[in-house]
């Protein structure tokens, strides 16, 4: 009995302040989204607008796309990085995780050095030769976003990828290609399978900062059409606090649905890393 | 032979695509860092270099960088107090059930 009372002066000040600061604001988040004008009914009303189902849906995709390409770039590249000996790797390996320490608001500027009115992207356009009309801006749009997510999230995966790719039986995979298999077929039955468990764990880390991530958003433009930015413009521009009440529990509940499914899909902490 | 072949290009196209990351995530940085020294943007480097906007940062905005350094220590030592409380706390509670029986907590590890 008296095990269990030290630990609850152990649990207790942590508890406390997870209460104090996440259940209470929640709490009080839920009701406000009831304030509004048509009460309870706008938890369901809102999905039937099509302004916000849309913007529910681009946000959706983003987050998806966003998060299969990183994957994609990152099985390959870590299981390469993680693979390959020569003299640049630790300078590339370097290179590759600079940006972890980057917040959203730096990125979002990272992304208008490539492809603002001045970026990267236009003046070599000039320099091949384009008239500076037509030069290719793409920063303060939904694909400046998800240059920006992708940028984000670059990292994190790679560094993911590469400590699992590390561990992997190298041994399988040279009796996969003795048994004759193809390295096509090596990289879906052996490796790929090999590093599932990191895939999943960063895909669902980069899902989530796609679906709820600012920063970048609020310095490339206010007017992408991404559900941070419709709560953001609800709740400061037009004081419609209930709209942005309901939008934002809609959002945390589907952010939170993809990473029970994740980690119900590997059986790791993925919800721990996130 | 042909696999040998094969295996080279692919080895040959992973680099390249480890590369070009590293460039697209390395390239704004570098360009961000030179436009903070550039004595005029629009002129680039023909205007010449120099640390004058990095001196009016400094001088503008030390009260920011210090607000934000503040803070993020306030968070680490809160953060290291309260979690090491929990993280103890939690072990204890898995370490006394365990004694009790290990069955419930089956699912868990």
């Amino acid at each position: 009995m008296r095990t269990v009372g030290w630990t609850g002066v152990f649990l207790a000040p942590a508890l406390t302040v997870f209460a104090a600061f996440f259940l209470v604001p929640l709490a009080r988040l839920f009701a406000v989204g009831a304030a509004g004008p048509s009460g309870w009914a706008a938890y369901v009303e809102v999905l039937h607008n099509t302004r916000y189902l849309q913007s529910f849906l681009s946000t959706l995709a983003l987050a998806g796309s966003v998060t299969i390409c990183t994957l994609c770039l990152c099985a390959v590249c870590g299981v390469y990085l993680s693979r390959a000996s020569f003299a640049f790797k630790p300078l590339l390996t370097a290179v590759l995780t600079l940006p972890l320490a980057f917040p959203g608001v730096v990125v979002g500027f990272l992304v208008i050095m490539l492809g603002g009115r001045q970026g990267v992207v236009a003046q070599a356009g000039q320099a091949l030769g384009g008239d500076p009309g037509s030069a290719v801006v793409f920063a303060y749009s939904m694909t400046g976003l998800f240059v920006g997510y992708l940028y984000f999230s670059i990292p994190r995966s790679m560094l993911t990828v590469m400590a699992t790719a590390d561990k992997l039986d190298r041994d399988l995979e040279e009796a996969a290609r003795t048994l004759g298999a193809s390295a096509f077929a090596v990289a879906r039955d052996v490796i790929l399978p090999g590093i599932r468990p990191a895939l999943v764990a960063s895909g669902a880390i980069c899902f989530a900062t796609a679906m709820g991530a600012f920063g970048t958003a609020f310095t490339l433009a206010t007017k992408i059409n991404v559900l941070p930015m419709v709560i953001y413009s609800e709740f400061t521009l037009q004081a419609n606090l209930a709209i942005a009440a309901v939008l934002s529990l809609w959002l945390g509940l589907l952010t939170r649905l993809v990473l029970i499914l994740a980690r119900s899909a590997t059986g790791s902490a993925v919800a721990a890393a996130a | 032979m042909a696999l040998a072949t094969t295996s080279r290009l692919l080895d040959r196209a992973a680099l390249g695509l480890t590369v070009a990351l590293a460039l697209f995530l390395s390239v704004p940085v570098v360009l961000s860092i030179l436009t903070g020294l550039m004595v005029n943007q629009f002129q680039g480097f023909s205007a010449g270099l120099s640390l004058r906007w990095v001196r009016e940062v400094v001088e503008q905005y030390h009260g920011a960088i210090l607000l934000s350094v503040w803070i993020a220590t306030l968070t680490v030592l809160i953060n290291l107090v309260l979690g090491t409380l929990l993280a103890h706390g939690l072990r204890r509670t898995r370490v006394s059930d365990a004694g009790r029986g290990r069955e419930a907590f089956r699912g868990r590890d």
